[in-house]
Protein backbone atom coordinates (compact mmCIF):
# COMPACT_ATOMS: atom_id res chain seq x y z
CA UNK A 1 0.00 0.00 0.00
CA UNK A 2 2.75 2.26 0.70
CA UNK A 3 4.85 2.24 -1.86
CA UNK A 4 1.74 2.47 -4.20
CA UNK A 5 1.21 5.81 -2.44
CA UNK A 6 4.94 6.49 -2.67
CA UNK A 7 4.22 5.97 -6.98
CA UNK A 8 0.94 7.89 -7.01
CA UNK A 9 2.50 11.18 -5.18
CA UNK A 10 6.12 10.91 -7.68
CA UNK A 11 3.71 10.35 -10.61
CA UNK A 12 1.64 13.54 -9.53
CA UNK A 13 4.60 15.56 -8.75
CA UNK A 14 6.18 14.63 -11.94
CA UNK A 15 3.05 15.54 -13.91
CA UNK A 16 2.69 18.80 -12.59
CA UNK A 17 6.48 19.43 -12.79
CA UNK A 18 6.07 18.52 -16.55
CA UNK A 19 2.95 20.95 -17.30
CA UNK A 20 4.84 23.81 -15.86
CA UNK A 21 7.62 22.83 -17.62
CA UNK A 22 5.36 22.61 -21.26
CA UNK A 23 4.12 26.64 -20.01
CA UNK A 24 7.57 27.83 -19.96
CA UNK A 25 9.14 25.59 -22.59
CA UNK A 26 6.07 27.10 -24.84
CA UNK A 27 7.60 29.74 -27.36
CA UNK A 28 4.52 31.94 -27.21
CA UNK A 29 5.39 33.31 -24.00
CA UNK A 30 8.51 35.65 -24.47
CA UNK A 31 11.50 35.96 -22.80
CA UNK A 32 11.93 38.33 -19.47
CA UNK A 33 12.71 42.43 -20.20
CA UNK A 34 15.96 42.81 -19.64
CA UNK A 35 16.96 45.49 -16.93
CA UNK A 36 17.04 48.29 -19.98
CA UNK A 37 14.03 47.04 -21.81
CA UNK A 38 11.97 47.21 -18.90
CA UNK A 39 13.23 50.72 -17.86
CA UNK A 40 12.16 51.44 -21.43
CA UNK A 41 8.69 50.79 -20.96
CA UNK A 42 8.63 51.73 -17.23
CA UNK A 43 9.51 55.27 -18.36
CA UNK A 44 7.07 54.89 -21.61
CA UNK A 45 4.27 53.82 -19.05
CA UNK A 46 5.02 56.87 -16.70
CA UNK A 47 4.15 58.47 -19.69
CA UNK A 48 0.78 57.07 -19.96
CA UNK A 49 1.64 54.61 -22.87
CA UNK A 50 -0.67 51.44 -22.36
CA UNK A 51 1.38 49.39 -25.00
CA UNK A 52 4.06 49.53 -22.23
CA UNK A 53 1.73 48.22 -19.48
CA UNK A 54 0.54 45.37 -21.94
CA UNK A 55 4.42 44.14 -22.31
CA UNK A 56 5.64 44.79 -18.98
CA UNK A 57 2.62 42.01 -18.27
CA UNK A 58 3.48 39.59 -21.15
CA UNK A 59 6.67 39.82 -20.69
CA UNK A 60 6.73 38.68 -16.89
CA UNK A 61 4.61 35.77 -17.38
CA UNK A 62 7.08 33.27 -17.56
CA UNK A 63 7.97 34.43 -14.07
CA UNK A 64 4.70 33.51 -12.92
CA UNK A 65 5.22 29.88 -14.14
CA UNK A 66 8.94 29.94 -12.72
CA UNK A 67 7.35 30.65 -8.96
CA UNK A 68 4.73 28.51 -9.53
CA UNK A 69 7.50 25.77 -9.29
CA UNK A 70 8.13 26.76 -5.75
CA UNK A 71 5.03 25.19 -4.63
CA UNK A 72 4.81 22.12 -6.16
CA UNK A 73 5.00 20.01 -3.09
CA UNK A 74 1.75 21.72 -1.87
CA UNK A 75 -0.52 19.44 -3.92
CA UNK A 76 -2.61 22.18 -5.08
CA UNK A 77 -3.52 22.27 -8.54
CA UNK A 78 -0.80 23.96 -10.69
CA UNK A 79 -3.08 25.72 -13.44
CA UNK A 80 -4.93 27.22 -10.28
CA UNK A 81 -1.56 28.98 -8.89
CA UNK A 82 -0.82 29.58 -12.63
CA UNK A 83 -4.13 31.26 -12.83
CA UNK A 84 -3.58 33.10 -9.31
CA UNK A 85 0.23 34.01 -10.08
CA UNK A 86 -1.42 36.20 -12.95
CA UNK A 87 -3.43 38.06 -10.75
CA UNK A 88 -0.33 38.70 -8.56
CA UNK A 89 1.42 39.94 -11.52
CA UNK A 90 -1.30 42.11 -12.78
CA UNK A 91 -1.38 43.55 -9.36
CA UNK A 92 1.90 44.17 -9.44
CA UNK A 93 2.35 46.07 -12.54
CA UNK A 94 -0.40 48.43 -11.16
CA UNK A 95 1.16 49.38 -7.45
CA UNK A 96 4.19 49.21 -8.43
CA UNK A 97 6.65 52.26 -7.76
CA UNK A 98 9.71 52.98 -9.70
CA UNK A 99 10.72 55.50 -6.97
CA UNK A 100 11.41 53.00 -4.90
CA UNK A 101 14.79 51.72 -6.20
CA UNK A 102 13.58 48.24 -6.99
CA UNK A 103 13.44 45.96 -9.95
CA UNK A 104 9.77 45.46 -11.67
CA UNK A 105 10.83 41.76 -11.88
CA UNK A 106 11.58 41.47 -7.94
CA UNK A 107 8.76 43.17 -6.73
CA UNK A 108 6.35 41.54 -9.01
CA UNK A 109 8.32 38.03 -7.61
CA UNK A 110 6.89 38.87 -4.61
CA UNK A 111 3.45 40.16 -5.19
CA UNK A 112 2.79 36.94 -7.32
CA UNK A 113 4.38 34.61 -4.24
CA UNK A 114 1.87 36.69 -2.07
CA UNK A 115 -0.98 35.88 -3.78
CA UNK A 116 -0.40 32.43 -3.82
CA UNK A 117 0.83 32.06 -0.38
CA UNK A 118 -2.85 34.00 0.87
CA UNK A 119 -4.38 31.36 -1.42
CA UNK A 120 -2.61 28.63 0.19
CA UNK A 121 -3.51 30.39 3.70
CA UNK A 122 -7.35 30.84 2.41
CA UNK A 123 -7.79 27.17 1.64
CA UNK A 124 -6.07 25.70 4.95
CA UNK A 125 -8.69 28.04 6.98
CA UNK A 126 -11.30 26.97 4.87
CA UNK A 127 -10.61 23.19 5.70
CA UNK A 128 -11.10 23.98 9.33
CA UNK A 129 -14.07 25.90 9.61
CA UNK A 130 -17.50 24.64 9.65
CA UNK A 131 -20.17 26.12 7.07
CA UNK A 132 -23.28 26.56 7.98
CA UNK A 133 -24.71 24.81 5.02
CA UNK A 134 -22.82 21.83 6.26
CA UNK A 135 -25.27 18.59 6.69
CA UNK A 136 -25.17 17.69 10.08
CA UNK A 137 -27.74 14.80 10.25
CA UNK A 138 -31.38 14.01 8.84
CA UNK A 139 -35.35 14.84 10.32
CA UNK A 140 -37.86 12.10 10.72
CA UNK A 141 -38.78 12.56 6.96
CA UNK A 142 -35.10 11.77 6.08
CA UNK A 143 -34.62 15.42 4.74
CA UNK A 144 -31.19 16.54 5.17
CA UNK A 145 -30.57 19.07 8.21
CA UNK A 146 -28.10 22.06 7.98
CA UNK A 147 -26.43 24.25 11.05
CA UNK A 148 -28.47 26.80 9.71
CA UNK A 149 -31.65 24.87 9.83
CA UNK A 150 -31.28 24.26 13.50
CA UNK A 151 -30.46 27.70 14.57
CA UNK A 152 -33.28 30.22 15.85
CA UNK A 153 -33.04 33.40 13.66
CA UNK A 154 -33.98 33.39 9.51
CA UNK A 155 -31.30 31.33 7.38
CA UNK A 156 -30.93 34.63 5.63
CA UNK A 157 -30.43 36.85 8.30
CA UNK A 158 -27.59 34.54 9.86
CA UNK A 159 -25.55 34.38 7.13
CA UNK A 160 -25.61 38.15 6.67
CA UNK A 161 -25.22 38.63 9.86
CA UNK A 162 -21.68 36.31 9.61
CA UNK A 163 -20.31 37.77 6.60
CA UNK A 164 -20.74 41.21 7.72
CA UNK A 165 -18.85 40.36 11.17
CA UNK A 166 -15.85 38.84 8.65
CA UNK A 167 -16.18 42.41 6.96
CA UNK A 168 -16.06 44.69 9.89
CA UNK A 169 -13.15 42.77 11.21
CA UNK A 170 -11.50 43.39 8.13
CA UNK A 171 -12.36 46.92 7.90
CA UNK A 172 -11.57 47.84 11.70
CA UNK A 173 -7.83 46.37 11.01
CA UNK A 174 -7.52 48.86 8.27
CA UNK A 175 -9.05 51.65 10.10
CA UNK A 176 -6.11 51.60 12.94
CA UNK A 177 -3.37 52.85 10.10
CA UNK A 178 -5.54 55.93 9.96
CA UNK A 179 -4.83 59.33 11.83
CA UNK A 180 -6.30 60.01 14.90
CA UNK A 181 -8.53 62.55 12.89
CA UNK A 182 -9.47 60.16 9.62
CA UNK A 183 -10.32 57.47 11.99
CA UNK A 184 -12.88 59.63 14.02
CA UNK A 185 -14.07 60.98 10.57
CA UNK A 186 -15.39 57.67 8.96
CA UNK A 187 -16.56 56.39 12.57
CA UNK A 188 -19.04 59.17 12.59
CA UNK A 189 -19.57 59.67 9.10
CA UNK A 190 -20.34 55.62 8.59
CA UNK A 191 -21.31 54.92 12.01
CA UNK A 192 -18.81 52.45 12.64
CA UNK A 193 -19.05 52.87 16.60
CA UNK A 194 -22.63 53.18 17.40
CA UNK A 195 -24.65 52.47 13.77
CA UNK A 196 -25.83 55.91 13.61
CA UNK A 197 -24.23 57.65 10.57
CA UNK A 198 -23.34 61.74 10.59
CA UNK A 199 -23.32 64.35 7.89
CA UNK A 200 -20.76 66.13 7.23
CA UNK A 201 -21.99 69.31 8.39
CA UNK A 202 -23.30 67.79 11.87
CA UNK A 203 -19.76 66.27 11.70
CA UNK A 204 -17.81 69.58 11.24
CA UNK A 205 -20.35 71.19 14.01
CA UNK A 206 -18.78 68.78 16.83
CA UNK A 207 -15.29 68.57 15.57
CA UNK A 208 -15.08 72.37 15.01
CA UNK A 209 -13.76 72.92 11.35
CA UNK A 210 -14.95 73.09 8.11
CA UNK A 211 -17.83 70.92 5.97
CA UNK A 212 -15.49 71.19 3.22
CA UNK A 213 -12.57 69.98 5.60
CA UNK A 214 -14.44 66.83 6.60
CA UNK A 215 -15.18 66.29 3.53
CA UNK A 216 -11.53 66.49 2.48
CA UNK A 217 -10.19 64.09 5.80
CA UNK A 218 -13.19 61.73 4.76
CA UNK A 219 -12.00 61.67 0.49
CA UNK A 220 -8.37 61.13 2.14
CA UNK A 221 -9.29 58.62 4.83
CA UNK A 222 -11.36 56.51 2.06
CA UNK A 223 -8.47 56.59 -0.50
CA UNK A 224 -5.83 55.52 1.90
CA UNK A 225 -8.47 52.77 2.60
CA UNK A 226 -8.48 51.68 -0.60
CA UNK A 227 -4.88 51.64 -1.08
CA UNK A 228 -4.65 49.63 1.76
CA UNK A 229 -6.54 47.17 0.52
CA UNK A 230 -5.19 47.16 -2.63
CA UNK A 231 -1.80 46.74 -1.48
CA UNK A 232 -3.19 43.66 0.79
CA UNK A 233 -1.45 40.41 -0.91
CA UNK A 234 1.43 42.61 -2.20
CA UNK A 235 2.71 43.34 1.18
CA UNK B 1 -0.32 35.41 -35.70
CA UNK B 2 -2.00 36.25 -32.33
CA UNK B 3 -5.73 37.30 -33.04
CA UNK B 4 -6.62 39.64 -30.14
CA UNK B 5 -9.83 39.33 -28.96
CA UNK B 6 -12.56 41.96 -29.39
CA UNK B 7 -14.14 41.54 -25.89
CA UNK B 8 -13.06 41.17 -22.68
CA UNK B 9 -12.45 37.44 -21.87
CA UNK B 10 -13.53 37.91 -17.64
CA UNK B 11 -17.22 39.54 -18.02
CA UNK B 12 -17.23 39.44 -21.91
CA UNK B 13 -17.85 43.52 -22.63
CA UNK B 14 -16.68 44.81 -25.80
CA UNK B 15 -13.40 45.81 -26.49
CA UNK B 16 -13.39 49.76 -26.44
CA UNK B 17 -11.33 52.05 -29.04
CA UNK B 18 -9.48 54.03 -26.70
CA UNK B 19 -7.07 51.44 -25.95
CA UNK B 20 -7.83 51.58 -22.49
CA UNK B 21 -7.28 47.99 -20.48
CA UNK B 22 -4.93 45.11 -20.67
CA UNK B 23 -4.34 43.00 -23.70
CA UNK B 24 -2.21 39.99 -23.30
CA UNK B 25 -1.09 37.75 -25.81
CA UNK B 26 -4.44 38.73 -27.79
CA UNK B 27 -6.25 38.32 -24.84
CA UNK B 28 -8.48 41.54 -23.50
CA UNK B 29 -9.17 42.69 -20.02
CA UNK B 30 -11.16 45.38 -19.66
CA UNK B 31 -10.24 48.50 -17.37
CA UNK B 32 -13.68 47.35 -14.87
CA UNK B 33 -12.13 43.50 -14.72
CA UNK B 34 -8.96 45.15 -14.39
CA UNK B 35 -9.70 47.44 -11.37
CA UNK B 36 -11.77 44.48 -9.58
CA UNK B 37 -8.76 42.03 -10.03
CA UNK B 38 -6.17 44.83 -8.44
CA UNK B 39 -8.55 45.12 -5.26
CA UNK B 40 -9.50 41.48 -5.52
CA UNK B 41 -8.57 39.28 -2.31
CA UNK B 42 -8.84 35.55 -1.68
CA UNK B 43 -11.99 35.77 0.37
CA UNK B 44 -13.86 37.19 -2.17
CA UNK B 45 -17.05 35.20 -3.87
CA UNK B 46 -15.23 35.97 -7.09
CA UNK B 47 -11.96 35.32 -7.14
CA UNK B 48 -12.62 32.24 -8.42
CA UNK B 49 -14.44 33.20 -11.14
CA UNK B 50 -11.30 35.41 -12.35
CA UNK B 51 -8.64 32.67 -11.53
CA UNK B 52 -10.90 30.65 -14.02
CA UNK B 53 -11.32 33.38 -16.62
CA UNK B 54 -7.31 34.14 -16.36
CA UNK B 55 -6.71 30.22 -17.29
CA UNK B 56 -7.52 31.57 -20.64
CA UNK B 57 -4.04 33.49 -21.56
CA UNK B 58 -2.34 29.81 -20.29
CA UNK B 59 -4.64 27.69 -21.96
CA UNK B 60 -4.57 28.65 -25.44
CA UNK B 61 -1.37 30.13 -26.83
CA UNK B 62 -2.06 32.21 -30.11
CA UNK B 63 -5.77 31.58 -30.31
Amino acid sequence: MLPGLWALTIVSLVNGLMLLVSYIANNTFPQPLSEEEEAKYLRLLARGDEVARNVLTERNLRLVAHIVKKFDSTGEDPDDLISIGTIGLIKAINTFNPGKGTRLATYAARCIENEILMHLRYTKKIRSEVSLYDPIGVDKEGNEITLIDILGTHPEVVSEMVENRFEQKRLREKVHQLTRREKKVLELRFGLEDGARKTQREIARSLGISRSYVSRIEKRALSKLTREFTLEGCQ
Amino acid sequence: MVIESTECILCRRLRQKNNQGLLVKGYYICPECEARIIVLSREDPDYDHYKWGLKKIWYCPGA
